[in-house]
């Protein structure tokens, strides 16, 4: 396990005490969760049902959780200088991009698991369907994390400016611009990953920049995001110069 | 030097002349130790905003630069160059609103420029560099909080001066705004502080805490993006005001804007609380982190 | 056959600052030597020919395939480049393994183990490598490039950070992985230490290829490069006279230890030519012609030298 591509690479970005540390974001997600469960009413809860799920769940913390990894995914080998050594394995290259980015993928979404639970724990108390709740959200945290890490994954190989891109992508554009206009809002990963949420979230309740696109079409174009980030890293890493 | 080594065969003197190039040790005055510590500030104070280093570089803190002022230059502009609007800047966007609006980009320039100023050092080793000789860890530290101070106050402070000295050119008499005006003056230099002052402590604090500039920037973002959203949740959860004093993102904010105008909104005492732990607890981490006076 | 590693017309530049020009070179079984300063361009032919970086020009080819593109060529090449190269996070056995397995060999853990054993870790193979010295990681990484029994190896400065004790070592272990058959190229800046590795070297000045073959070959093709001789035998003194007599030698001083006398020529061919006959009108008998300080430092820093003034 720890000699395949994706065990090396697991406990590379897993593993690590630094990783661990941001556990502690979905962890505070989780305590709020148990706060609001033991101090609302169930109407109460419908809204911040929303807010959890669509504003900190999709729209903070996986980003925040996939910037990190993601860009890390490939940057640590950058600076510890084993990026010509991982390259140096007798694969073909896009077996290791899938390898690091399903790795950091895995990462980011055992990392904000426990947002998630809670999510679903306050999704379940305010007696929504729970096949919506629980498929929603982990339909939803699990494509927006894909989405966001293929695209931080791919920034860290294209440029050495790659965190601060991913910085001003989910700074700029996903907590500021997206929500100014419709029409940037099919640009934002967070809108489509906040469509996929609403399956979890009390219809009437606002959620914030959402994509006009269907559920399904959002899965599809989350799936396509990390698919088409994929290959385009893997062609990146075909032809970079690495020494 | 040929002419020395000549000579001329009138003139009395030595045929030859060896000139002692070997290297001495100066012995010419050297200058204070403070000014090791004002070229730490100044190079400090470069760096992140690119300057003497690619156009590339220079893109991202100019941008947010630009964003920062812009309100603040439109407001100030439009009564100046259309004598119709007879509105004062001021009116149309107050110091609380032009801080409020500064929010994001002084979040994002945060998070790029502070903690990397600890970080890049720590990664690169060279912090023995700078104690063995330049500067000590205090100094070092105190060098550093003084670059992110002036970097932060270019964000924060600037743009509200613009509105004040653009409100001077744009007043009808400006010898009487001056007088009515004047005791806005210290109190955005204040307000400003109050912003300024808890987001160095923050960034550094991050940036003391890893070697690895993108989990200190993910850090930091984690902080103040997502503990407003958790503070307004609670606040409404709880229907009550004082968890959102508990926001390092919009309470060092509401306390400059309640500094400036007078009106507290929200939560006061708490707020100041919440700010004064932040700021000498995350000094006294950071020190702490220094103190041993090496690479850690 | 064609040879194992082959550059043909290499030219490699980054903006404005070339880096290799037109370098071409073939390698067989067997230590080669790549000598040069620093900047002189020899990391970067290491890095073209271990398909880290692209050429700008001209073809490289490693095992008959591009080292750049087809990454199957990492089956039988081994690579120690310089700068770190290990994981920090992961035991040295754990990462020698990972590598060994993903270069197709059938038993990993064995493969590490005899690697790690070769480059004298064993006991330290546990421990995470960010813990380990500078000389251990040296160690592990050559460690990483041995593993897979590779035919070829690049080792660029792998002696760094070592200590006298451990660099005897390693210069005796590259030998001996030339001995065994394999294609080795190996970068240093003590000459001494690839003069007792290399059967061959390559000298690179400021990106251009200026000689190559035996350390010996090469010093003999530069007959017209200033050498120091010894003349031993009778009557030397008088022959050295009227050496300096013709303009042959520029200086002539007795040998320390008494063994005949010492003399400087600007033209090797010349002197040679000269000799003999003198001797004879001297009425000298020459016990011993010998050259002095013909190591492959006095050799390079000549080639350098010469290269350099050339180019300017």
């Amino acid at each position: 396990m720890g000699t395949t591509l994706f065990g090396f690479s697991l406990r590379g970005i897993l593993l690590r005490g630094r990783t661990a540390a941001f556990a502690a974001l979905p962890l505070l997600v989780a305590v709020v969760a148990v706060v609001v469960i033991a101090v609302t009413s169930v109407a109460g809860r419908y809204g911040v049902q929303s807010t959890l799920t669509a504003t900190l769940l999709t729209g903070l913390v996986v980003p925040i959780v996939a910037l990190v990894l993601g860009i890390g995914a490939f940057g640590d080998d950058r600076d510890s200088r084993t990026l010509p050594l991982l390259r140096g394995v007798a694969r073909p290259r896009w077996h290791l991009v899938v390898a690091r980015f399903t790795a950091a993928w895995l990462s980011t979404f055992l990392v904000v698991l426990p947002a998630s639970l809670a999510c679903m724990a306050v999704g379940i108390s305010i007696n929504l369907p729970v096949g919506h709740v629980v498929g929603g959200i982990l339909l939803a945290t699990a494509l927006t994390s894909a989405a966001y890490t293929g695209v931080f994954v791919l920034l860290s190989l294209v440029t050495r400016r790659g965190l601060l891109a991913g910085l001003a992508y989910v700074v700029l554009w996903e907590t500021f611009l997206a929500g100014l206009a419709p029409a940037l809002r099919g640009l934002s990963i967070g809108s489509y990953g906040r469509r996929v949420a609403t399956l979890a979230i009390p219809g009437d309740v606002p959620v914030g920049t959402v994509a006009t696109t269907g559920v399904t079409t959002s899965v599809v174009v989350l799936a396509a995001v990390a698919v088409v980030s994929v290959v385009l890293s893997s062609i990146r890493l075909q032809r970079m110069d690495v020494g | 030097m040929a002419e020395d080594l000549a000579g001329t065969s009138q003139e009395v003197g030595p045929r030859a002349v060896l000139h002692d190039i070997r290297y001495s040790r100066y012995s010419g005055s050297l200058r204070p130790r403070s000014s090791a510590v004002a070229s730490f500030v100044a190079s400090s104070v470069r760096r992140p905003l690119g300057l003497r280093r690619s156009a590339g570089s220079k893109v991202w803190p100019f941008l947010l630069l630009a964003v920062a002022y812009l309100p603040a230059l439109a407001v100030v502009a439009v009564p100046l160059l259309v004598p119709q609007v007879t509105l004062q800047p001021t009116e149309l966007i107050s110091y609380p609103n032009l801080l409020a609006t500064n929010g994001v980009v002084l979040l994002a320039f945060v998070a790029t420029a502070i903690p990397s100023m600890l970080t890049r050092d720590r990664r690169d080793r060279v912090l023995a560099l700078y104690f063995a000789t330049a500067v000590s860890w205090l100094e070092y530290l105190v060098g550093t909080a003084l670059a992110a101070l002036s970097l932060l106050a270019l964000i924060v402070l600037g743009p509200m001066l613009v509105l004040f000295v653009g409100s001077i050119a744009t007043a009808d008499d400006p010898g009487r705004w001056i007088a009515d005006n004047i005791g806005d003056l210290p109190r955005i230099v204040l307000a400003a502080a109050v912003v300024v002052v808890f987001h160095t402590v923050l960034g550094l604090l991050v940036g003391s805490l890893t070697s690895r500039r993108v989990f200190a920037v993910g850090g930091y973002l984690a902080v103040v993006l997502v503990a407003p959203v958790v503070t307004v949740l609670l606040s409404t959860v709880l229907s009550d005001e004082w968890p959102l004093a508990l926001d390092p993102a919009s309470g060092p904010i509401r306390l400059a804007a309640a500094i400036v105008d007078g009106t507290v909104s929200g939560p006061g005492g708490l707020a100041w609380v919440v700010w004064t732990a932040v700021v000498v607890g995350g000094s006294l981490v950071v020190a702490a982190r220094y103190s041993r006076g090496s690479d850690a | 056959m064609s040879a194992v590693v082959e550059l043909t017309g290499v030219s490699k530049w980054f903006g404005d600052t070339v880096a290799l020009s037109d370098v071409s070179f073939a390698l067989g079984a067997g230590v080669t030597g790549l000598l040069g300063h620093n900047g002189a361009g020899k990391s970067t032919a290491l890095s073209l020919l271990a398909g880290f970086s692209r050429p700008s020009q001209g073809s490289v080819r490693v095992l008959g395939v591009d080292p750049h593109t087809d990454a199957g060529v990492n089956r039988g090449l081994g690579v120690v480049s310089d700068g770190e190269g290990t994981w920090a996070h992961a035991s040295a056995r754990s990462q020698v393994e990972f590598l060994a397995r993903q270069r197709g060999v059938r038993d990993p853990r064995a493969a590490a183990r005899a690697a790690l054993a070769r480059v004298g870790l064993t006991e330290a193979a546990d421990r995470r490598v960010g813990g380990y010295s500078k000389g251990m990681r040296q160690r592990v990484k050559l460690a990483q490039a041995l593993v897979h029994d590779p035919q070829v190896l690049l080792l660029d400065e792998p002696l760094n950070g070592l200590d006298p004790a451990q660099r005897r070592a390693d210069v005796d272990l590259v030998a001996a992985l030339g001995a065994e058959g394999r294609t080795v190229l190996v970068s240093s800046h003590v000459l001494a230490e690839v003069e007792r590795m290399a059967g061959r070297v390559l000298v690179v000045v400021n990106g251009r290829l200026v000689a190559e073959g035996e350390p010996a070959g090469i010093r003999d093709l530069l007959v017209d490069r200033p050498r120091t001789l010894r003349l031993d035998g009778t009557r030397v003194a008088e022959l050295a006279g009227l050496l300096l007599a013709e303009g042959l030698v520029v200086a002539v001083r007795t040998d320390p230890d008494g063994r005949g006398v010492v003399v400087e020529t600007p033209r090797g061919a010349g002197l040679a030519d000269a000799v003999p006959v003198l001797a004879r009108r001297a009425g000298a008998t020459l016990r011993r012609v010998e050259p002095v300080g013909e190591d492959l430092e006095s050799t390079f820093a000549h080639l350098v030298r010469a290269a350099r003034g050339a180019g300017r």
